[in-house]
């Protein structure tokens, strides 16, 4: 930045200073317009204003300005409490909050009971689950594709750069393998369905251990589990539908609840029931109504966003 | 694998579970703490200046206590952002994305105001936010009205800067 530069952008401060006053006069407005037609570097210095009032007015007025009085942060003060902020909170409000907002900014993204694809920048194919959200880099050496949630389906396009998906439990590494992975709270499942990948485990990022095309794992930060085969459930969601293999009904529940928007909760008498199945995952209210015609129990609805299932007496 | 790369695969495989446990330790959550390494090392990876770094656990932590500064800045205007949230009706809530892109264009501006002293900062936000005269600034901060004007002159310049990215 130039002296001069420095300069304009000083004087187009004060000129906005006192256009702001909410006193202002035509004499003043045509002093200013003289200043502003006299230089080129006038107009520029004007251009920082314009833009910061942009900026300004994307925010809702009332809610911002008492939003950025309540907040006090001196750096000090911030690295100071920081113990006391851990345990003044409710527990895993924050986390959840953050996740939000890391689901709100990531590049891709969507919604619940959603299935949605792209193509990504180097060729590669992404498909997202229900409620899923990736953020995607690229550069001379790497492809990432940061998984903040969800499940994936990734058909990573064959190159020298290795593609990485990364989840806070660790390390995908590919180079033009078909894969899936998924991450929650616990942990996170990759399975191959087409060539290799390599996986580590966030503290172990040195042992990359192959996993090949029909097998799948398990894996969380600590450390990494043993490889099993895939099978007709695995990749069902990626067609719209969950498979269930003699599988407890309540974990059948707890999958249909990620499609659904509001509380969908089971009795824990029910819990236990082996259940096997094909269950559309585009209408879960349909996949509801054919539990109850074969099972023993009755679906309650308080209202469409509570939901609850009970034994049948 | 291009030696940049090589130095920081190599480097992520020795401290980044330090760096994790560095920040576990400041932050009491494991999960909040896995993502600021991992924004450690990208941010690393974004400045490609791996191969300068002498002291590799103190450069680390350097970065690492930045990014958890403005996590924990984040945080505080989150909370601040939600109180206010709450006092107004709920019909006016806006939805979750509408949130996440509001606050995101608020933790912008409130960087940008960040450097400002108390007074400044008020008289910005009572203009700029809610609307207020001069006039009626000074009644209710008790300055005169030339001190409202040159306050305000410095926090538009001191935003400006920062936006132009003439100044961090």
């Amino acid at each position: 930045m130039t002296e001069a530069q420095r300069a304009a952008l000083k004087a187009a401060s004060g000129w906005y200073a006192r256009l702001c006053s909410g006193h202002g006069d035509a004499r003043e407005q045509q002093a200013w317009q003289h200043w502003y037609d006299a230089d080129e570097l006038h107009r520029q210095a004007w251009q920082q204003i314009e833009q910061l009032r942009e900026q300004l007015g994307l925010l809702p007025g009332p809610i911002a300005s008492s939003t950025l009085r309540g907040v006090d942060h001196g750096r000090r003060r911030l690295l100071g409490s920081l113990a006391l902020v851990g345990l003044a909170l409710p527990l895993g409000w924050f986390a959840w909050h953050s996740d939000t907002r890391r689901y709100w900014m990531a590049d891709y993204r969507s919604g619940v009971g959603e299935r949605r694809q792209w193509q990504l920048s180097d060729g590669s194919q992404l498909m997202l689950g229900t409620a899923s959200a990736a953020q995607w880099h690229v550069d001379g050496q790497r492809r990432l594709l940061r998984l903040v949630s969800g499940e994936a389906l990734i058909h990573s396009f064959d190159e020298a750069r290795p593609l990485l998906v990364e989840t806070r439990h660790g390390v995908v590494r590919s180079e033009g393998a078909r894969f899936c992975v998924r991450s929650d709270e616990q942990g996170c499942r990759v399975a191959v369905l087409e060539q290799r990948v390599e996986v580590a485990p966030l503290r172990h990022l040195q042992a990359m251990q192959p996993l090949l095309a029909g097998q799948q794992l398990h894996f969380a930060a600590e450390r990494l589990g043993a490889p099993r085969a895939n099978d007709a459930a695995t990749t069902a969601w990626t067609q719209g539908s969950l498979i269930a293999l003699d599988q407890p009904l309540g974990e059948v529940i707890a999958e249909l609840a990620r499609y659904r928007h509001g509380v969908l909760r089971i009795d824990p008498a029910l819990a236990g029931l082996r259940v096997s199945g094909s269950f559309p995952l585009v209408d879960t209210d349909r996949a509801l109504a054919a539990l109850e015609h074969s099972f023993p129990l009755r679906v309650v609805r308080r209202s469409d966003y509570w939901v609850t299932l009970v034994p049948k007496v | 694998m291009p030696a940049d790369a090589q130095l920081l695969h190599s480097l992520y495989r020795d401290h980044h579970s330090w760096l994790q446990g560095w920040l576990r330790r400041r932050l009491g959550n494991g999960c909040d703490a896995a993502d600021l390494a991992q924004d450690t090392f990208v941010r690393l990876l974004r400045a490609g200046n791996a191969a300068s770094i002498r002291e590799p656990r103190d450069y680390l932590a350097t970065v690492a206590r930045g990014l958890m500064v403005d996590f924990l800045r984040r945080r505080s205007l989150e909370q601040a952002y939600l109180d206010a949230l709450a006092n107004q009706p709920q019909a006016e809530h806006p939805s979750a994305e509408q949130q996440a892109l509001l606050l995101e264009a608020l933790v912008e501006v409130d960087r940008m105001l960040g450097g400002l002293g108390r007074k400044v900062r008020e008289v910005f936000i009572l203009s700029q936010l809610d609307g207020l005269t001069y006039a009626q600034i000074t009644a209710r901060l008790g300055i005169s009205l030339r001190s409202v004007n040159s306050y305000m002159a410095r926090a538009v310049e001191h935003c400006c800067l920062l936006q132009a990215g003439w100044q961090s």
